[in-house]
């Protein structure tokens, strides 16, 4: 891959905007009366998801779709943390168009239709933890993370809440609304954005490929084959089921897994690491339930493939280039490059 | 006059990055084997901040703060409508463009303290209080898309604050933010009106500011401020703030232009929406002559008085906003603020 004389380069951008996708609307009883301009008849659209996109002159056929995972938003594929490029740049760079997505009650798509409850609670350390950077306040040796003080300042600041309780329905349908007004596209997913992801391709054909980045939760099986929740010091981590003909959706796209490095293999203390493991399982599982209905999907763990030292943000990592290139080499393979 | 509308957009660079903020710590050692908020830290209340910077480019970037329950690219990225809204236009008239999102609002929605979130169903309020009619009816002379698609996304560009909304963090924020880009020219919408000036106070970075429609938080020195301006229905009342006068002073050391819209009255008048902006009107006309009388240069500028009429609350977004621009751009010109950089940053 011919990249680094690419890098400074300028970007030749032909489109660039944002939209709202999806949502509700509620129309409160009454009458409104301009008078007071009391809430009585009026309206409140929320619950959308938010897009920003960017298109590439020469752009390849099918754009991608970035969705974020849990505290996160479309940050999580902006910047890195040390001010490098993230996978917006670097993909438009290779000449795809990126829609950069907030799903519903995160981010720019803050606007929900019920109430929510923002707790501020005292957690960065666990999120260095969960993000596998190290167990506070080490770093893992040879991790792929930046050590001066800045770049963590940034990556803690990366963290955002939801504005309303999370929901998976919500929140699927308004990212399929995204994917459908991008028609079609490669969608890539992050962590908890991954169970979100498998339900956004269920509802919206436009999905060509899904790409995942060590999803760990809400894995969805045909009904009667679901496994039992696998236990971790985090917690279990449990799949549901979906009737099979929804499920079915999900072995007509080809469908990549990737997972970074620090991942035990037997049950460990740090819930960080723990949850990954049980999660791998779980993926595991669903990876051979998705190929035994006739499907195409792989799971690809780094280390394997001589790649070490990746977090849970493997695309932000000080290596992302070698990790883009991964992925590269995944769309070429299967034809979505074109 | 403006350039190159059409065209494509070369980007040097572009990213992000969070500016300013605090850090909240509970004493107690961590225990990495369980999730406990013991000893651990939190991280909020900055700024975020997306950047572009083109090729060739002006001197002075543009900073841009949105208002009330709106964010940097609701308010400055692409209209409703799907046109290009002030990022893209300013852009490809090389200028280096900068959307902030301040702390507690949409990218920057982690605060240090916590807060509940009530939605309430008020979007007939916004029209009418944006001065796009008098709901369910547009004003005749609207410059607003009319179509009910376009009504929904704009709409949908509301965003809720994330903690209450306090204008020395969130200041403090944008002031951050200033800071890392360096010297440049602010622009405002509506509350972040008084969000600049503050943040202005705080800094020396800012060159000139730009403030379309602010609506809350004049600034005046300490014992100048004029009475509070009541609105015709007797409940609205804006208030004006005092500060030391040597904070007041910061804002005479560069050129601010204040920019209204149309369907706003002279007289007091019984609809409410445009009777709100009447009093912002002589609030702003105050604010203005009190920094004229320290040497400042201050201008308010009503778009009708320009020949330019239809202006809702969004001016840079609505369906004339490339005039808008144009008259953004002559004062830039104007006031030297336009120039080019002498060196390609990097």
């Amino acid at each position: 891959m011919a990249r680094d004389d690419r890098m400074q380069a300028p970007l030749e951008i032909s489109a660039q905007g944002s939209f709202a996708a999806g949502g509700t609307k509620i129309k409160n009883p009454g009458v409104f009366d301009v008078s007071t301009m009391k809430p009585e008849g009026q309206t409140l659209h929320g619950d959308h998801a938010y897009a920003f996109y960017q298109i590439p002159k020469d752009a390849r056929k099918l754009p991608m779709v970035f969705l974020h995972g849990n505290f996160q938003s479309k940050r999580s594929w902006e910047s890195t943390p040390d001010g490098r490029e993230g996978f917006q740049n670097i993909f438009l760079r290779r000449r795809f168009g990126v829609y950069l997505v907030d799903q519903p009650r995160r981010g720019e798509a803050g606007r929900a239709s019920i109430p929510g409850e923002i707790t501020a609670g005292c957690d960065d350390q666990m999120w260095f933890s969960i993000a596998r950077i190290g167990i506070w306040p080490d770093f893992f040796e040879g991790v792929q993370f930046p050590r001066d003080t800045e770049s963590m300042e940034q990556f803690f600041r990366l963290a955002t809440p939801d504005t309303a309780a999370f929901d998976i329905e919500i929140t699927s349908a308004g990212v399929a609304a995204v994917c459908d007004k991008a028609k079609n596209c490669i969608l890539i997913t992050h962590s908890k954005g991954g169970g979100t992801g498998w339900l956004t391709a269920i509802k919206s054909s436009s999905v060509k490929a899904i790409v995942a980045y060590e999803p760990i939760s809400n894995f969805v099986f045909p009904e009667g084959e679901t496994p039992e929740p696998e236990a971790s010091s985090f917690g279990p981590i449990a799949a549901s089921s979906i009737p099979l003909d929804d499920f079915l959706a999900l072995t007509k796209v080809p469908i990549v897994l990737y997972y970074g490095d620090n991942i035990p293999k037997m049950p460990s203390q740090n819930p960080g690491q723990d949850m990954m493991r049980a999660g791998i399982i779980v993926a595991k599982r669903w990876v051979d339930t998705v190929n035994a209905h006739g499907g195409d999907a792989t799971m690809i763990f780094l280390p394997e493939r001589g790649i070490f030292g990746n977090t849970h943000s493997m695309f932000s990592d000080l290596n992302n280039l070698e990790v883009a290139d991964l992925l590269s080499e995944w769309l070429a393979e299967k034809g979505l490059d074109r | 006059m403006l350039k190159n509308l059409n065209g494509s957009m070369e980007i040097a660079e572009q990213g992000i990055f969070m500016a300013g903020g605090r850090m909240i710590q509970k004493n107690d050692k961590f225990d990495h084997d369980c999730i406990a908020t013991s000893g651990q830290t939190i991280r909020g209340d900055h700024a975020y901040v997306f950047y572009q910077i083109p090729v060739k480019h002006k001197k002075y970037p543009l900073i841009f703060l949105h208002g009330h329950n709106q964010s940097g690219m609701s308010t400055w990225g692409m209209t409703p409508d799907r046109r290009d809204g002030f990022q893209n236009i300013f852009l490809k008239q090389d200028f280096s463009v900068y959307l902030l999102d301040q702390p507690r609002r949409g990218e920057a929605g982690r605060s240090t303290e916590s807060y509940s979130i009530i939605p309430e169903p008020d979007e007939q309020r916004m029209f009418n209080t944006y001065r796009l009619g008098v709901w369910p009816d547009y004003y005749e002379n609207t410059q607003y898309d009319r179509r009910e698609e376009i009504l929904d996304q704009f709409f949908r560009r509301n965003t809720p604050n994330t903690a209450a909304f306090d204008l020395e963090i969130v200041s403090a924020g944008v002031a951050a933010a200033i800071n890392k880009v360096g010297s440049s020219v602010l622009i405002t919408h509506s509350q972040g009106g008084g969000v600049g000036w503050s943040s202005v106070m705080k800094t020396d970075c800012v060159k000139g500011i730009i403030s379309y429609e602010p609506g809350s938080n004049f600034v005046f020195p300490m014992g100048e401020a004029p009475n509070p301006i009541t609105g015709y229905n007797g409940i609205d009342v804006l208030c004006p703030q005092e500060v030391p006068k040597e904070d007041f002073l910061k804002l005479t050391k560069m050129p601010v232009v204040i920019y209204y819209g149309d369907n706003i009255p002279k007289d007091p008048c019984a609809d409410p929406g445009m009777d709100h902006w009447r009093m912002r009107v002589i609030m702003a006309n105050h604010f203005a002559k009190a920094v004229n009388s320290y040497g400042g240069d201050a201008q308010v500028v009503c778009l009708p008085d320009k020949g330019i009429f239809g202006n809702g609350h969004f001016p840079f977004q609505e369906k004339n906003n490339i005039e808008v621009a144009n008259v953004m751009m002559q004062f830039l010109e104007e006031k030297n603020l336009a120039g080019e950089a002498i060196l390609m940053r990097r």
